[in-house]
């Protein structure tokens, strides 16, 4: 048997009824791709986004912080880290726009709770047990999609924010060789009575067809252990690029990052964050290149769980704070500006005396995004992807329209 | 009934039968995990030739000195012999791979399955994890020398174990936390690092709902200040072991939770931790989590309350709060309602296929369990692993197990008569089904490969 032909059998199990077909699909989803970037840990805006007009900038942080000839500009009050110069040629050519003292309604300081709360789309870090992209899938036009369709989590397991949607997959690379679609086929028939498992199966299946078909090695190249994490998002962000830009492929995309809490030894200009920040900004130019021309119609949205504290600490980091920066970038973007209203660092302006206060909510960014890039109608935004989230509008024109 | 007990008490107790085991519980399985939480760990008397903890600690003290004298000798870092910090490294490494190898070795052969889930669990609980470099060497350690000898004593000597152990100290920064009034920190400009002090409270304790503030997380870590590790060169001696530095130390009282808490030394922590043991926020967590890894990912509310009772009223006794678990009517459902993590898949397919010590490859199983996404001793966060079929139960982990039964099937599939082999792992647990597309494979390795990819292998 064909894998084609075996995922059209899986396809007509009872687990995926509405498997409309592939084709039918991608004409369905539109063009726009939309690929989410979560850095875990806590990613530093303080540190990636200086306030360099500030004058209470560096107060506090005398190790850590950059002096300003060393950033790279945005405008007189903002620059970007010196690491991130890729990231400020996006910036240049219009197709970025940089986010700052933006968070989540959040306001502890706990990574998993914050991380639940960025994802799950509710006030509360138990307020949903789905994601908010999860939810947006089945609002899009065309939807519903069938299995794993509509979008994929680069990741060995399903992140909350795509969590409760049949319509997404994840994937990651593999060494292990596939097995010959008759045993596969056989394997599906066991999980005829598990749903959790056929659903998987099935998902895991489409998605390494496309990717399979999207690269010339199948996908299938030796990820070895222990190569460092850059090189494990190297590969990551060329598959997102080869499954996203795939006809038939997937139309959303999640990509994790971590290594973000720098309690200890963050650095500077150089040092550990900056290895960091040094990583992503190439993960945009390769993701570019793998997007090839679809680059054009995709929004890259960088997000995190939290900021950190305006200070440094006891051991040259800095600790769990509050509102952080963002980015959107991408050919579809409208950019080339700073989106900020900025509540200062001096004292009595840090949220409770240690970190810098939001300003803006990171829903707007992600209703706005949804409501311009993916098309999706914004009395759903604000009740079923959002819940009670009205008083917080989307954030306009963040794409070209 | 009694089969079928046997197999739920091998499979959801322990990790997964031998050979011979369900047949050797038999009738009693209840008796059998009675006998299981009083039988000692084999582990512990066996002699051990791994490093412990101190003298781990006091190579890399010994080390760092060593790089620090020649640094101040005028060389500059790039005339240090580059291949000794290569050898550092890999003695580094290697410590990690024996550990790896012991803990590998431990799950596959031991008669004693419950106590090993129960130091998986615990370790767990309290993670430390080798994604934080400095870590690796001594992270076996941390579980033989904190975890695996308390896993069924009482909770508060477990929880100041833990928390006072060199790996810990290390893994959430309480060495680099300062009080700002101490002696050091008052010289030297440093400060606190809540780290430590936050993770007990939320993660080890009394759970993220459990009450405390931002204050109380900055007033512990002021108590916490000064639990470190003896470097050598002050505590001749003493280097690597676990240390109270009182010029590390902030003075004074502090409140945590409304107590104040006198100025104690080394004691006035402890003090807080045997008052969060205590603590009825930290029963139900525990509670919780005891119930969600035994019995179902929605763990149930009733049996919840009844072990976190248990827990109150035994002063959190483990084996009386783990017997609470297990003797549950729902802990014995028929439904599986448990995914197997990736070690508990791995060492369960190894387990039942009879796997003896010369068998073994642990460099093997080493790059199957990071092919899955659960690298030994390494979880992702101090939260640990997650323990829920909605984390490992994604697309691309099940496609990867499916493809790792597929090649253990080829591998073994010549030796292995299936239906031998699904008797024995899963007696009246396996379904028609399953028994009917084992029958009707086209060979024994494929047979092999489908038992092991099976719903019900895969579930607990």
């Amino acid at each position: 048997m064909k894998r084609r032909t075996l995922i059209k059998s899986l396809a007509a199990a009872p687990i995926a009824r509405s498997f409309p077909g592939r084709r039918a699909f991608a004409k369905a989803a539109g063009e726009n791709r939309l690929i989410v970037v979560i850095l875990r840990g806590g990613m530093d805006g303080l540190a990636a986004v200086p306030p360099v007009g500030d004058p209470a900038y560096g107060r506090g942080r005398d190790r850590l912080a950059i002096p300003k000839a060393d950033t790279l500009s945005l405008d007189d009050s903002f620059a970007l880290h010196p690491c991130l110069a890729n990231l400020h040629g996006f910036y240049k050519a219009k197709e970025a726009v940089i986010l700052h003292a933006i968070a989540t309604p959040y306001r502890e300081r706990s990574h998993f709770d914050g991380q639940d709360l960025l994802e799950n789309g509710t006030a509360s870090p138990k307020g949903a047990r789905d994601g908010w992209l999860a939810r947006a899938l089945d609002r899009m036009p065309g939807a519903p999609f069938g299995e794993g369709e509509a979008a994929v989590a680069l990741a060995r397991s399903m992140p909350l924010i795509l969590r409760g949607s049949r319509a997404a997959s994840s994937w990651a690379p593999s060494a292990i060789p596939t097995p010959d679609a008759d045993f596969l086929a056989r394997v599906a028939g066991l999980y005829e009575a598990d749903a959790l498992l056929a659903g998987a199966l099935m998902k895991a299946l489409v998605t390494q067809e496309i990717a399979g078909e999207a690269m010339a090695d199948g996908g299938r190249r030796r990820l070895r252990p222990g190569g460092g994490n850059r090189r494990v998002v190297r590969e990551v962000v060329r598959t997102a690029g080869a499954l996203l830009s795939s006809e038939a492929g997937p139309r959303i995309g999640v990509i994790e990052v971590g290594g973000w809490d720098t309690h200890a030894g963050q650095g500077g200009a150089e040092g550990r964050l900056a290895k960091q920040l040094s990583m992503l900004d190439d993960g945009l130019v390769d993701l570019k290149a793998a997007l090839g021309r679809v680059w054009a119609t995709t929004a890259v949205a960088i997000v995190t769980e939290f900021g950190r504290t305006a200070a440094q600490n006891g051991s040259g980091g800095t600790d769990h704070g509050t509102a952080s920066a963002a980015v959107v970038v991408g050919g579809a973007v409208n950019g080339g500006r700073v989106i900020a209203d900025w509540p200062g660092l001096g004292g009595p302006d840090l949220y409770e005396g240690r970190d810098l206060r939001p300003t803006l909510d990171m829903r707007r960014l992600f209703k706005g995004l949804l409501h311009d890039h993916l098309k999706i109608p914004e009395r759903g935004l604000e009740t079923a992807v959002f819940p009670d989230s009205a008083g917080e509008p989307p954030l306009y024109d963040l794409v070209k329209v | 009934m009694a089969a079928l007990e046997a197999a739920i008490a091998a499979t959801r107790f322990g990790l997964g039968p031998r050979p011979g085991d369900l047949a050797a519980i038999g009738v009693d399985a209840r008796g059998w995990v009675h006998d299981q939480l009083k039988k000692p760990d084999p582990l512990l008397s066996a002699a051990t030739d791994l490093p412990s903890s101190q003298a781990t600690l006091r190579k890399i003290d010994s080390y760092r000195r060593k790089r620090r004298q020649m640094r101040r000798g005028g060389d500059t870092l790039a005339e240090i012999d580059p291949a000794k910090v290569k050898l550092f490294r890999q003695e580094a490494r290697q410590t990690y791979l024996r550990e790896v190898d012991a803990r590998v070795r431990a799950a596959i052969l031991t008669d004693a399955p419950l106590r090993e889930r129960m130091t998986r669990f615990w370790a767990n609980h309290f993670t430390t994890s080798a994604t934080k470099g400095v870590i690796t060497p001594i992270i076996g350690a941390f579980e033989r020398e904190a975890i695996r000898p308390r896993v069924l004593g009482r909770f508060s000597d477990l929880l100041i174990a833990a928390e006072s152990h060199p790996t810990m100290i290390l893994y959430l920064d309480n060495h680099q936390s300062f009080g700002p009034n101490s002696r050091i920190g008052r010289r030297r400009d440093r400060g606190l690092n809540e780290n430590l002090a936050r993770e007990i409270l939320e993660l080890h304790t009394l759970g993220v709902d459990g009450g405390y503030d931002q204050e109380d997380v900055t007033s512990f870590a002021r108590i916490l200040t000064g639990w470190t590790i003896a470097p050598e060169r002050f505590f001749p001696g003493e280097g690597g072991t676990f240390k109270f530095v009182e010029r590390m130390h902030e003075p004074g009282r502090h409140r945590v939770l409304g107590k104040t808490y006198a100025e104690d030394g080394v004691h006035q922590p402890r003090a807080v931790l045997e008052d969060l043991a205590r603590h009825p926020a930290t029963a139900r967590h525990i509670a919780t989590k005891l119930v969600r890894h035994f019995v179902a990912d929605d763990p149930p509310p009733k049996l919840v309350a009844k072990t976190a009772t248990v827990f109150q009223e035994t002063d959190g006794d483990l084996t009386e709060v783990t017997a609470a678990v297990l003797t549950a009517p729902e802990a014995w459902a028929p439904q599986q309602k448990k995914f197997k993590a990736p070690e508990e898949f791995v060492f369960s397919a190894l387990r039942g296929l009879g796997l003896n010590s010369g068998d073994i490859e642990t460099d093997k199983i080493l790059a199957s369990l990071m092919l899955m996404g659960q690298r030994p001793f390494a979880a992702p966060s101090p939260e640990g692993w997650p323990d829920e079929a909605a984390f490992w139960a994604s697309p691309d982990g099940v496609l990867r197990r499916v493809e790792w039964a597929a090649v253990l099937g080829d591998k073994v599939g010549n030796l292995v008569n299936p239906l031998t082999l699904i008797d024995g792992l899963l007696g009246p647990l396996a379904s028609r089904t399953t028994l009917e597309a084992v029958r009707g494979a086209e060979s024994f390795a494929q047979g092999v490969a489908l038992v092991f990819s099976s719903s019900e292998f895969q579930r607990r």
